[in-house]
């Protein structure tokens, strides 16, 4: 074999290697079911001061996270044993910035760390309650955009399909929509596969389109 | 040292240094998206970063929807088992599938043991046997860890993720050692080889090469006739670079297999530890184990599948390349060192990402 070939041979391998090192991560994949309420919380004033989530687990994981807590063996689990694991939950959500990303009038809406939150037990599921009070409460002009979606997928959520979305004290003239995240096809994939290689940063709105996450709650408001 | 080998050595280190640092800077980039928390405080993920990237990326985000369909299916099937005996059929199909499309994505599990298999030269036969065993072990761990914290010591689901993460660590540690032993042999311990031919007494170090020389016949007569011992090692070295099969029972070889097993299978799947805390909870421990059994099933077909396509993929390039030429030996060599540091710089990267946010306590 000629000296280039070789070098090219030798250079082909390396770079085998080196593109095969970022699928050496596992595949993610959700071991967390999320089944979501959500609900946007207006002062008398019509601006919005905070977000409620509701979201009750899959029984799986729900039998998982109350493992042992029972603590007096009664075989129910009172707000006390689950008050720990609340706090528990919202302190670790924080670092994920409780998958939820709140857009008013085009604008990023930075939240505060919860002020309620609290865990129940119900027939075979876990239900954890929390509440996320904006910054600064603002009034809606024209839209709210709040999206509710792990992108590294261990947290599968969906919206429940009755009353996904409620609103509390909203002004009048406005209302609610809740968007599911799209299901992938064989479109979505083929225009995946189109992307060339070396474009790393997929546009957001193709990448949780592929990936069927993004639950979308949309506010529009319109004065009169 | 002779001067020789150390030319060899320095020449050696030098020509793979470009790559070494290549592969280090494209992990350290991967790196800080692999630091590893967990969303509830409770159940660590897999991995962690953006999900689905790259052209493969549709590809998985397919994969991991059907994973998450089998898997909602599986707990499903758990909850009727109550209901009917049949049900427990369903349960260990859907535990099986689950397995074979848990699998089938990335996994740091995957990549150990198809390197470690390429590196070590080892057989496809042989790979499933790891294979084999490395599932067979993640599932038996998982079922370990909850008979004995849930059952025994009622431990609560915050212990018992930080008792896993440990398992992780192990593992992750273990990766690490299994790369730099592969990556110092490789790299190394070969440049000693020509010295040796001139030292036989170096010879008995060779044992744990994949590269190894075969000559059992030395040990059989050795015994026997132990004057003519030096001059048949002699003209054994160096050329016979077929491994013989009784090469494989050799003790170096099966501690370094016996480490990349056990790399792997030491660290137990979240999922597989939820579907048993789950079926403890409703009074069936029993098919819950069952499940888990059936799942690291599916994760053997997969595994050794891939395996068996690394291995025949290697074959094939080779007698692309042309198995007479010194040239495969080249490529080998080549595709050694590169799977070797991909074990090293893959376990360094996830043992940096689990120790991100400090030890479990």
């Amino acid at each position: 074999m000629p000296d280039n070939l070789k070098r090219f041979a030798s250079r082909g391998l390396m770079a085998f290697f080196i593109l095969l090192m970022p699928f050496a991560t596992a595949l993610a994949h959700p071991h967390v079911f999320v089944d979501a309420k959500a609900e946007l919380v207006f002062d008398g004033k019509g601006q919005l001061t905070s977000i409620r989530h509701v979201w009750t687990f899959d029984p799986a994981f729900s039998a998982f996270a109350t493992q042992g807590l029972d603590k007096n063996h009664d075989g129910k689990l009172s707000a006390d044993e689950l008050a720990p694991l609340a706090k528990t939950n919202v302190t670790s959500l924080n670092r994920y910035s409780f998958f939820t990303i709140l857009a008013i009038d085009g604008k990023k809406i930075p939240l505060k760390f919860p002020d309620v939150y609290f865990l129940r037990w119900q027939g075979n599921h876990l239900t954890l309650f929390y509440q996320l009070p904006l910054k600064q409460p603002i009034a809606v002009q024209q839209k709210a955009t709040l999206e509710v979606y792990d992108p590294e997928y261990f947290v599968a959520f969906t919206f429940e399909k009755k009353d996904p979305v409620t609103l509390f004290h909203a002004p009048a003239g406005c209302h609610a929509e809740y968007h599911p995240p799209k299901p992938i096809d064989a479109h979505i994939m083929a225009e995946l596969a189109a992307i060339p290689i070396d474009q790393h940063d997929l546009p957001a709105a193709l990448r949780d389109a592929a990936v069927g996450l993004a639950n979308i709650i949309t506010m529009e408001c319109s004065l009169s | 040292m002779q001067p020789l080998v150390r030319n060899r050595l320095s020449n050696r280190a030098f020509r793979t240094a470009p790559l070494l640092i290549t592969m280090a800077v494209s992990l350290g980039r991967a790196g800080t998206a692999w630091a590893v928390s967990t969303p509830f405080g409770i159940a660590t993920p897999d991995s962690s970063g953006p999900a689905f990237t790259g052209p493969l990326g549709g590809l998985f985000a397919w994969v991991a929807l059907r994973q998450a369909e089998f898997y909602k299916a599986l707990e499903g099937s758990l909850l009727d088992l109550r209901g009917s005996n049949h049900a427990f059929a369903l349960l260990v199909g859907v535990s099986f599938l689950y397995g074979v499309f848990h699998a089938v994505g990335p996994g740091h599990g995957k990549a150990v043991i198809t390197s470690y298999l390429l590196v070590s030269r080892q057989t496809v036969r042989r790979g499933m046997v790891i294979a084999f065993a490395a599932a067979l072990m993640q599932g038996l761990v998982a079922i370990a860890i909850v008979l004995l914290a849930a059952v025994l010591l009622h431990a609560t689901a915050v212990q018992m993720t930080h008792a896993t993460d440990w398992f992780e660590i192990v593992s992750y540690s273990l990766v690490t050692a299994v790369g730099a032993w592969l990556v110092w042999t490789k790299l190394f311990r070969r440049g000693t080889r020509h010295a040796s031919d001139a030292h036989p007494r170096h010879h008995t170090e060779h044992h744990g090469h994949a590269h190894n020389h075969s000559h059992p016949h030395v040990h059989d007569h050795g015994h026997e006739h132990p004057h003519h011992h030096r001059g048949d090692e002699q003209c054994d070295c160096g050329h016979s670079h077929v491994p013989d099969p009784r090469l494989l029972k050799k003790p170096l070889s099966v501690s370094r297999a016996w480490a990349a097993t056990i790399s792997v299978g030491i660290r137990p799947c979240s999922g597989a530890i939820i579907i048993l805390v789950f079926a403890l909870s409703q009074n069936l421990l029993i098919a819950g184990i069952g499940s888990v059994f059936a799942m690291s099933f599916g994760t053997f077909i997969t595994v050794s599948a891939l395996a068996t396509l690394a291995v025949s993929a290697k074959d094939v390039a080779l007698r692309f390349v042309g198995l007479e030429s010194g040239n495969a030996e080249r490529v080998m060599r080549v595709v050694e060192i590169g799977g070797a540091l991909v074990v090293l710089l893959l376990g360094l990267t996830l043992l940096g990402g689990a120790l991100q946010g400090g030890l479990p306590v």
